[in-house]
């Protein structure tokens, strides 16, 4: 004990700033690093490289302050150092997922891949700016300081990097899987052609229909988008656990605009039917940056200019 | 876009032109258990057109 505290005496104001700087940047990636079963990475050494990266984000970040307290300014250059790095883990993870997808039964999609690889790159700037900003109070105002620094980041990065999800822009009801003649419908929207009796009795038995209706023209916009309809399918099959095989060509999961009113029309072939867990399964269905759009509001201003 | 690999149906004579091999059934009941073989076989979904014909279309997306 006395040693610590021989420790922190001793220690050099700088010291202490890096040290604690990474330290909160490594916690904050550690926090980020949520990898749930639906998620990427969700093995060992998946996780052993991020956590590794986001060691020397925090290391980056956290060094930036004493070095250029210290006149060094070139300092500046580590961290486009650590961005190029970064911009690789991105390259990695689009790599990664888009060789896997190809073997899922149910794809993620390009737009989810791009999504989570956009997620993992900028989580590791969350950690880098953590830590710099950490480090900063710490030499400025000293042990206490950085450490009251990094309570507050801690649970702040958590609530930046939490991004909307489906249930913000749809509401979400059951609805009845039925067939007339070859058509499968959900509800009234029309999914696809089965033309066997077999497969519409097994789609009949395993299916969930849903329909997410749009709160807004925002939010058909997005909702149109085939992308984030991928996701949900996706996400769904992950969750719920998914009554396909290859070979079993007229048993897909499938996501269907209704044009006239754009709402979407959801077939899921799920072997969990629980109806809780299948509404908290879409509700938390994260909205797709490439697929978020906001033309009320581009059509309002341009009506003002035009005015 | 789909690609018709195969129709099976029973009526030969309302199905013309080429692409795809058409399979004749005697019955319905024969022509849809055709139709679930070759769905099987091909790994193409059996979709019905009209009433007497079942079009296995490959839907296989392009490679990237």
């Amino acid at each position: 004990m006395n040693d610590w505290e021989g420790f922190w005496q001793a220690a050099d104001q700088d010291v202490i700033a890096v040290v604690l700087g990474t330290a909160v940047g490594v916690i904050t990636r550690v926090l980020l690093l949520r990898s749930d079963y639906r998620q990427y990475p969700a093995y060992p050494h998946g996780r052993l490289i991020h956590l590794s990266l986001g060691l020397i984000a925090g290391a980056l970040g956290a060094l930036a302050v004493p070095a250029l307290m210290a006149e060094e300014y070139t300092a500046i250059t580590f961290l486009s150092l650590a961005a190029q790095q970064f911009r690789e883990v991105r390259n990695m993870e689009r790599n990664t997922l888009r060789a896997i997808d190809g073997q899922e039964l149910v794809p993620r999609g390009d737009s989810y891949i791009e999504g989570i690889a956009v997620v993992f790159e900028g989580r590791n700037y969350v950690v880098m700016l953590a830590s710099f900003f950490v480090s900063l109070l710490s030499v400025w105002l000293g042990l206490w300081a950085g450490l009251a620094a990094g309570a507050t980041i801690l649970p702040a990065t958590r609530l930046l990097m939490r991004g909307r999800k489906v249930a913000d822009i749809a509401d979400i009801s059951f609805a009845p899987v039925r067939m007339d003649e070859a058509g499968v419908y959900v509800g009234d929207i029309y999914m696809m052609n089965v033309g066997l009796e077999a497969d519409r009795e097994l789609i009949g038995r395993a299916g969930i229909g849903l329909v997410l209706s749009p709160k807004n023209d925002d939010a058909r916009v997005t909702l149109a988008h085939a992308g984030q309809r991928q996701a949900i399918l996706y996400d769904l099959s992950a969750r719920l656990g998914v009554y396909r095989d290859e070979g079993e060509p007229a048993l897909v999961p499938m996501a269907k605009l209704e044009l006239g009113t754009g709402r979407v029309g959801v077939l899921a072939l799920a072997r969990e039917h629980d109806r809780d867990k299948v509404l908290d399964a879409v509700r938390n269905v994260p909205l797709l940056e490439a697929a978020v759009r906001h033309p009320v509001r581009a059509n309002r201003k341009g009506k003002e200019r035009s005015d | 876009m789909g690609r018709i690999v195969a129709v099976v149906t029973v009526r030969r004579e309302e199905v013309a032109g080429g692409g795809g091999p058409v399979f004749v059934a005697g019955s319905p009941e024969e022509a849809e258990r055709l139709a679930l073989e070759l769905e099987k076989v091909l790994d193409c979904a059996a979709s019905r057109v009209g009433a007497h014909h079942f079009v296995l279309i490959d839907r296989t997306p392009p490679a990237r």
